[in-house]
């Protein structure tokens, strides 16, 4: 068998399409059940998204208390004192109720968390309550409005040098929470009972195997090269044929031609790679389907399919 | 070892090739289970409805529940019901991972939703400071008072050490803080800041607003801070305490004690109880922590105590409000020493009657309901 000269290229070239399709971001797994015993899987989002969503927040509010204070100035005349009493005021409001009011009105996200694809979610599955988006969001003012005040206008917070230093120190602790714990809660989100979340939206794709089309009238497969594989190859090959990248042709063409291989299949002339894949998805699928239904396994991949366990 | 090459067979009729492999390629999917996988059909039976939920679901994250009409929101859960067993099958028959991922993509987005308050961001805080704060502050009364207790001990430690030795009076109130008030001022100077003064609406503007932002922070600082377990908001409690015990001790050494207490008494009843409000969040946090009821964890403990103090914390910034409002206003053109005091218990009364009386008919709502009008058998 020459079979190691092409398959590692073609088997690599099959991850890199598998992890570009439908890999989801990086990130530890949390499970809530649902009250019908359904268990729904969520993934903790990462520092950099929290921190992303964070800053785009703030560019919204600093944009918008700008935006307020120049449409105060044309179309009212608003100027001097007033309009700094303005921004103050609008400052205020705005920091107090942007977040609440945001994670209310949007299901757990501000538009910075919509921007980063994640969301705030309560840690037992239950809807985001009231009190939970208000104590998570009153605390980001011990966490980010009040280090931002001290640094850019009061570093002297309480009038005294030692309290001043055990605030400090205080402060740092508290900012630095999400880094001693595994789900990332911020001091805010331990008091919530929250965590913030991927907010995932995979885009169905059409089915490969919807409509076998005439093409698959054209090939069968014997029940041995269809137990070649198991269902870890079989979404491999999904991911395959639904990669658009401009190497996608030669990927087809190189993981068919190990398929070919492996299964002892001569391909007929003019018979496109794609037509073959797509025609052995189909059938493979389906064999692997059968063998669940009637036998309630179905090998996870192709070592397991070589043991042969559970077959008919 | 390889089994027989298999050929295409161009031009076969389905029929006639069902029946050539049966035997031989039983588990060919087209082969026997018609010209459909059975994953196939089952993803085009139901496809619509995943379709529809999503849609609803966009709805319903878009503009809130009042986006749904009436049949929508009876749609929706029974939508998410068959979603969920649709994830279920899935994930158990159908071995397309895009599928099971975009299927429990849109179940948790449904499960979020749907068990979610259905509730308008204006409606929630209604029901939070109407019903929910009060009762947080009634059950609340213990730490509610330590944190009073602490700040009162700030104050007589201040008042007394002021007292024995007024040169302590630098240490205790910042120069920004005194302006010009202290034990060695004279006795006119004394007078003078307490007493009523021509400012114009522009200063008065901006002092309400600086006042706001300044005990806005200071409360929640003290709140937030209960997850150091309350180190620091006892700090805070302490630290404004002796703050002001320190200036009364200043206008004491003048004999203008009761004239200093009446002035801030204006807006002091006010401000000086949000401040020992939010305080006794922070407590509240600690102790939950600290605390932990039996079969909780700590965690867990911290999350129930930091939800409901945070109620505290939202009654105490509406109240500062307040407090800066009649601080700038009220405080320096009402010169009469008891038209003060009436001010100041008047909103002292207010408050009191609110945490006292407020959200305690039986059938207000409590989490998660529109306030309903139940008959009571």
């Amino acid at each position: 068998m020459s079979a190691t000269a092409q398959p590692p290229r073609a088997a690599e070239g099959a991850k890199a399409a598998v992890s570009a399709v439908g890999a989801p971001r990086p990130g530890r797994e949390r499970a809530i059940v649902t009250p019908d015993g359904v268990r729904l899987t969520v993934r903790i989002a990462d520092l950099s998204s929290r921190l992303g969503a964070a800053l785009v927040d703030l560019g919204v509010i600093l944009i918008s208390v700008v935006l307020l204070i120049t449409l105060a100035a044309f179309a009212f005349n608003v100027s001097g004192s007033l309009s700094i009493d303005l921004a103050l005021l609008a400052v205020f409001l705005i920091r107090v109720f942007y977040f609440p009011f945001f994670e209310m009105s949007w299901a757990g996200r501000t538009p910075g968390k919509r921007a980063m694809g994640v969301r705030v979610m309560d840690r037992n599955g239950a809807g985001l309550t009231g009190e939970a988006v208000l104590a998570r969001n009153l605390v980001r003012e011990v966490e980010f409005f009040l280090p931002v005040t001290i640094a850019l206008a009061q570093p002297d917070i309480t009038g005294v040098a030692w309290a001043n230093t055990a605030a400090y120190v205080f402060i740092a602790l508290v900012i630095a929470l999400p880094l001693f714990n595994q789900e990332r809660m911020r001091g805010g989100d331990i008091l919530a009972g929250t965590w913030v979340v991927f907010d995932e939206r995979p885009d169905l794709a059409p089915d490969l195997a919807a409509d076998p089309g005439e093409a698959a009238e054209l090939y069968s497969f014997t029940d041995a090269q269809l137990r070649t594989y198991g269902v870890k190859e079989l979404e491999t090959l999904a991911a395959v044929l639904r990669d658009s990248s401009p190497t996608a042709a030669e990927l087809q063409a190189k993981v068919a031609a190990t398929i070919q291989k492996k299964i002892g299949y001569q391909a007929a002339p003019g018979e496109t790679p794609h037509a073959f894949l797509s025609a052995f998805y189909a059938a493979l699928r389906g064999a692997l389907e059968k063998r669940k239904a009637a036998t309630g396994y179905a090998p996870e991949d192709k070592h397991a399919g070589a043991k042969g366990g559970g077959g008919a | 070892m390889s089994p027989p090459p298999s050929v295409p067979k161009a031009g076969q009729a389905q029929a006639a090739a069902a029946s050539a492999q049966a035997a031989a390629a039983s588990a060919s999917g087209e082969a026997s289970a018609g010209p459909m996988l059975k994953s196939a059909r089952f993803r085009q039976e139901r496809e619509a409805s995943w379709k529809r939920l999503e849609g609803l679901l966009a709805k319903l994250e878009r503009s809130g529940p009042g986006a749904l009409t009436p049949e929508e929101l009876i749609e929706a859960p029974q939508l998410y019901r068959s979603t969920l067993s649709s994830l279920s099958v899935a994930r158990s028959y159908v071995f397309d991972g895009q599928l099971v991922a975009y299927l429990e993509s849109l179940a948790t987005r449904a499960h979020l939703l749907i068990y979610a308050p259905r509730e308008r961001f204006f409606g929630m805080v209604a029901r939070l400071v109407g019903v929910e704060a009060p009762r947080a502050i009634r059950a609340l009364w213990a730490p509610i008072l330590i944190a009073a207790a602490m700040f009162f001990l700030g104050l007589f430690i201040g008042r007394a050490l002021v007292l024995s030795d007024p040169t302590l009076y630098g240490a205790l109130v910042s120069e920004g803080m005194a302006q010009g008030r202290s034990p060695e001022a004279s006795r006119a100077e004394m007078i003078d800041s307490i007493d009523g003064h021509e400012a114009s609406l522009e200063n008065l503007r901006s002092f309400a607003l600086f006042l706001l932002n300044n005990n806005v922070l200071v409360a929640l600082t003290a709140f937030g801070f209960g997850i150091a377990l309350g180190l620091p908001t006892m700090l805070i409690l302490f630290l404004n305490g002796a703050l002001l015990g320190a200036m009364l001790a200043a206008f004491a050494t003048h004999g203008l004690e009761a004239e200093f207490i009446a002035w801030l008494t204006v807006h002091g009843t006010t401000e000086l109880t949000a401040i020992i409000l939010a305080g006794g969040g922070g407590l509240a946090i600690a102790g939950g922590m600290l605390f932990p009821p039996p079969r909780q964890s700590r965690l867990s403990a911290a999350a129930v105590a930091g939800r409901r103090a945070s109620l505290l914390a939202l009654v105490a910034i509406i109240m500062l409000f307040v407090a800066a409002f009649l601080e700038a206003f009220v405080r320096d053109t009402v010169t009469d020493y008891q038209q003060r005091l009436l001010i100041g218990a008047v909103f002292g009364a207010f408050w009191l009657a609110y945490f006292v009386g407020s959200g305690r008919r039986r059938d207000a709502s409590s989490a998660g309901s529109r306030p309903q009008r139940e008959a009571r058998p």
